[in-house]
């Protein structure tokens, strides 16, 4: 008979209130063995804080790792010595007799702490760091702490206001952005003051500007930021005791940049051209800029991105169907613009936000950046609320609708002071079906007072709260519900454009689109209660986004051209326990292979069938896309506006990848494809082989592979057995996995 | 003699956060799946590695997040090198359950209401629940001294637990 379901939380309290295994008094027993640890009276130095020096001396890769690195990276702290793991029976006596015989040195000792705790000068501020920074070797300003902050950040708007837009209407928003820039040629960049990103959130845009200078972070070139990403990940590793995977070959490489940056695996040519490049230093350099800049990719890899948001703003189904607010066509054409000029992204992120006009291209006071807003518009605004914080500032504020967050200070009436922002907001049908404006109008509150336009939620208990907007963690602000007075959604928009937190949450993102998993765990849950793994990673890449104008393609570059985007996936047996697909801390020490998503399948698919370069019209083109990656996505109509993603290896989709029409072209030898252009040639039948497998999976065929070859041919004709052979590798999961 | 090592930073006291976490970690760890004496071992290895860095004690739930991150980390390094799977199946699900049920109070409350609950248990139900959790006797004698069959004393203590979880849920609401 099976035992019974194990319960585990349960169970182990029957085991203590029934079985009286209860926690025992631990205290002497650490508090002894962390003396060991530490020099005699040696003050714990808490952590540079600048990261941005550049500095190798301790990056803190994961909270297991911490402790480990901090011991061994300074030479003044003796290696770790961890506590040997208790053994079932002798070890087990020899702790309790220990903690005995100690016991009078403890006592000893803990009055010795204590009495330096007391005498000890309070408040040095330099030495105050967060939870977040406990295993980071960083040390960072306390949320709560002292009105030096406060000033520093009053000056740091101030300063801010002067490079990035304030409150305006949109005109002002366009005369006060910088330029886009054009990246030709890339100049290594100049030394431009920015601001540190280390102050406080920009809640308290309004408070006073007479303060000292906030610190200022410069630019650095590119080659100076990939090295430090390097020796951070290096310092990692080590104190992780792992030896990471050699590096990929070539055409591995060249197969995931086309993936990561254009959504689709390079054309034969694409990669011969790569890996038959003479080598050198700037090879991989070169592909990086030519993918980024040169014109014959610029229309792949904005249309490649603006999928990437478009799936994240509004979903795979948003803006689709009758009936919705939202045009999918208009924001697309809205982030494909920005792509192709590079637009800043706190400037996307303000205009997203802050977006009034109408949804459809075409018509009058067009703005496709209102489609965010707009597919987001629930009665109350909620699912805008949500999206807003998660995306943009990685905090998810969904559960605190209805509930205090559990492990993090924000509340119910968090959510709702966010939600606040939102309540101008107002949805206008137009004349066409489908058309719709979104406008900006007085908000009166529920009692009709412009002046002091609240809102109320329900609190658990079914009393009624009261709610103003504020920004997440800063002072309250006006009340006032009239937009002349007090534009919220502007304000709203601002203030996570200076938010730190807005960096922080396009880095761990694009970590993970590059890399397969963020610094935190999900990428858009990050705070006190998740500190990232490599905290001083996170934040110097973060700090330098911002002090290079927020350009994407430079974070892009840092990361595309690091040493972990350079790994190759096979995991050795020294670095084994690298293995966060089973729930352990990412070390980045191989390239962590992953299924690409089913608009790199699509697209993919297209290039072997040989259809990516097809001329024709664009709307056509997105409608055979879109009616393809439809059959993928579902809305589950949840309050999150999630949806279920039906390519995941199931039934369906091999249906789809085995018979489908794509397929079918891609796998015919009368079209335009890869195979017809191959069987066409006169190449030998081996090469015709290598050729293949080149196409679709980046490298040549095994000996294993070869010697079937053999016997297929032995059987058919040369034809029928390139044919099997190339179904079978587009069929293959090595061709539907980025490697 | 040694004494203990200082720290500069302010609100960074080791013992206090020893004290008003251990216990807290220790049952986490005990909810996935630890037998005390691992919890045991875990729970020193936990406050070890992040005493090493002073920090701001920044809010209890925050910091007892922190620990049981750290705790888990920890466990499943060492599930990996002794090549042993987890000992808890879901352990998304302990997680998400611990965040709803336990607090910034290590438990205690749970553990109230869990005494609660179990006064309101059947005799039977509850005499079972003692025989294998206070008695650790097998389940054949727990049905033999009920006088019913093994499958009656499984489904008897499934049943119980269950009352309890419901029960534990509603006090929480």
């Amino acid at each position: 008979m099976k035992p019974e379901p194990h319960d585990p939380i349960l169970d182990a309290c029957l085991e203590e209130i029934l079985g009286g295994q209860g926690p025992p008094d631990l205290s002497d027993s650490i508090l002894q063995n962390w003396q060991r640890q530490v020099p005699d009276g040696q003050p714990i130095e808490p952590v540079a804080t600048s990261a941005a020096t550049g500095s190798d001396d301790s990056l803190l890769a994961a909270p297991t790792q911490a402790a480990i690195h901090s011991a061994t990276s300074s030479e003044n702290n003796r290696p770790l010595e961890l506590p040997q793991r208790r053994q079932r029976s002798a070890p087990g006596r020899f702790w309790s007799q220990t903690a005995v015989a100690l016991s009078m040195l403890t006592i000893g000792t803990c009055f010795g702490f204590i009495a330096l705790k007391v005498f000890l000068p309070q408040g040095s501020h330099e030495s105050e760091t967060s939870v977040a920074d406990l295993t980071t070797g960083q040390s960072s300003t306390a949320p709560s702490s002292s009105s030096t902050k406060d000033s520093q950040d009053s000056q740091n708007q101030a300063d801010r206001k002067n490079q990035v837009a304030g409150n305006g209407s949109q005109d002002s928003q366009k005369n006060n952005f910088p330029e886009n820039r054009n990246n030709k040629n890339r100049p290594p960049k100049e030394t431009t003051p920015s601001f540190s990103k280390s102050t406080p959130s920009p809640s308290d845009v309004a408070s006073s500007s007479d303060s000292p200078s906030a610190t200022r972070i410069d630019s650095l070139d590119d080659q100076t930021i990939i090295k430090f990403v390097n020796q951070q990940l290096s310092a990692s590793w080590q104190a992780a005791n792992i030896t990471p995977s050699p590096m990929a070959t070539d055409a591995e490489w060249c197969r995931r940049i086309y993936l990561r940056l254009l959504g689709r695996i390079p054309t034969k040519e694409e990669l011969d051209r790569f890996v038959q490049a003479k080598p050198s230093a700037n090879k991989r350099v070169a592909l990086v800029d030519e993918l980024l800049e040169n014109k014959q990719y610029v229309e792949e890899y904005s249309r490649h991105w603006t999928t990437i948001w478009t799936n994240l703003l509004i979903g795979r189904r948003g803006g689709i169907g009758k009936g919705e607010l939202a045009n999918r066509e208009g924001l697309q054409q809205y982030l494909q613009d920005g792509f192709q000029q590079n637009k800043p992204y706190d400037q996307m992120a303000y205009e997203l936000i802050s977006a009034t006009g109408s949804n459809t291209p075409g018509t009058e006071d067009y703005n496709g950046a209102v489609n965010f807003i707009l597919a987001s518009m629930n009665d109350q605004a909620t699912l805008a609320t949500a999206r807003t914080s998660r995306i943009f500032l990685g905090k998810q504020l969904q559960c605190v609708q209805c509930h205090k967050h559990p492990s993090n200070d924000w509340s119910q009436l968090s959510f709702w002071e966010m939600n606040a922002f939102f309540r101008q907001a107002q949805v206008v049908k137009g004349k066409q079906a489908n058309v719709h404006q979104l406008v900006n109008r007085d908000f009166v509150g529920k009692q009709g007072n412009a002046d002091d336009a609240e809102i109320y939620f329900g609190e658990p208990d079914g009393s009624m709260a009261v709610a103003y907007p504020r920004f997440l963690g800063g002072k309250p602000l006006e009340h006032n519900g009239q937009v002349a007075q007090f534009d919220r959604r502007t304000q709203l928009a601002t203030l996570v454009r200076q938010s730190d937190d807005l960096s922080q949450a396009l880095v761990n993102r694009v970590w993970a689109h590059f890399l397969g998993f963020g610094f935190t765990r999900p990428i858009d849950d990050m705070g006190h209660h998740n500190p990232p793994t490599h905290p001083r990673l996170l934040k110097h890449l973060s700090e330098q986004f911002v002090a290079h104008d927020y350009d994407v393609q430079d974070l892009f570059r840092w990361i595309a051209l690091s040493d972990a985007f350079a790994l190759s996936s096979r995991l050795s047996s020294t670095n084994s326990l690298d293995s966060p697909e089973f729930g352990d801390v990412p070390h980045f020490s191989r390239y962590y292979m992953r299924p690409m998503e089913p608009e790199e399948v699509y697209q993919s698919l297209l290039v072997v069938a040989g259809r990516n370069r097809t001329t024709g019209s664009a709307v056509d083109i997105e409608q055979a896309r879109r009616d393809w990656l439809s059959q993928f996505a579902r809305k589950m109509e949840t309050d999150e506006g999630d949806e279920s993603n039906l390519f995941s290896g199931n039934i369906h989709q091999s249906l789809v990848m085995m018979n489908g029409p794509l397929m079918k072209q891609a796998t015919s030898a009368n079209t335009h494809s890869v195979l017809a252009s191959v069987m066409e040639s006169k190449m030998e039948t081996h090469k015709k082989v290598d050729h293949l497998f080149l196409a679709a999976v980046a490298r040549k065929p095994s000996k294993r592979e070869l010697k079937l070859v053999q016997q297929m041919l032995d059987k058919t004709t040369p034809e029928q057995m390139l044919q099997d052979i190339w179904w079978a590798l587009l069929n293959s999961n090595e061709f539907i996995l980025d490697h | 003699m040694k004494t203990a090592p200082t720290s500069k930073a302010t609100g960074f006291d080791p013992a206090q956060i020893i004290k008003d976490h251990q216990a807290g970690v220790w049952r986490y760890l005990r909810a996935l799946g630890c037998d005390s004496q691992q919890a045991d071992d875990f729970t020193q290895e936990t406050f070890l590695k992040v005493l090493i860095k002073p920090f701001d004690n920044y809010n209890p739930a925050a910091t007892a997040s922190y620990l049981r991150r750290v705790a888990y980390n920890l466990l499943i390094s060492a599930k990996r090198r002794d090549k042993r799977v987890m000992l808890v199946e879901n352990v998304e699900e302990v997680e998400t359950t611990w965040s709803r049920w336990v607090a910034t109070d290590n438990g205690e409350e749970l553990l109230d209401k869990l005494r609660e609950c179990l006064e309101v248990l059947s005799q039977r139900a509850r005499g079972a629940l003692e025989m294998r959790f206070r008695e650790r006797v097998p389940r054949a004698q727990i049905a033999a001294s009920l006088e019913i069959t093994e499958h009656g004393a499984k489904n008897l203590m499934q049943r119980a637990k269950k009352q309890l979880k419901t029960c534990i849920e509603g006090k929480m609401q």
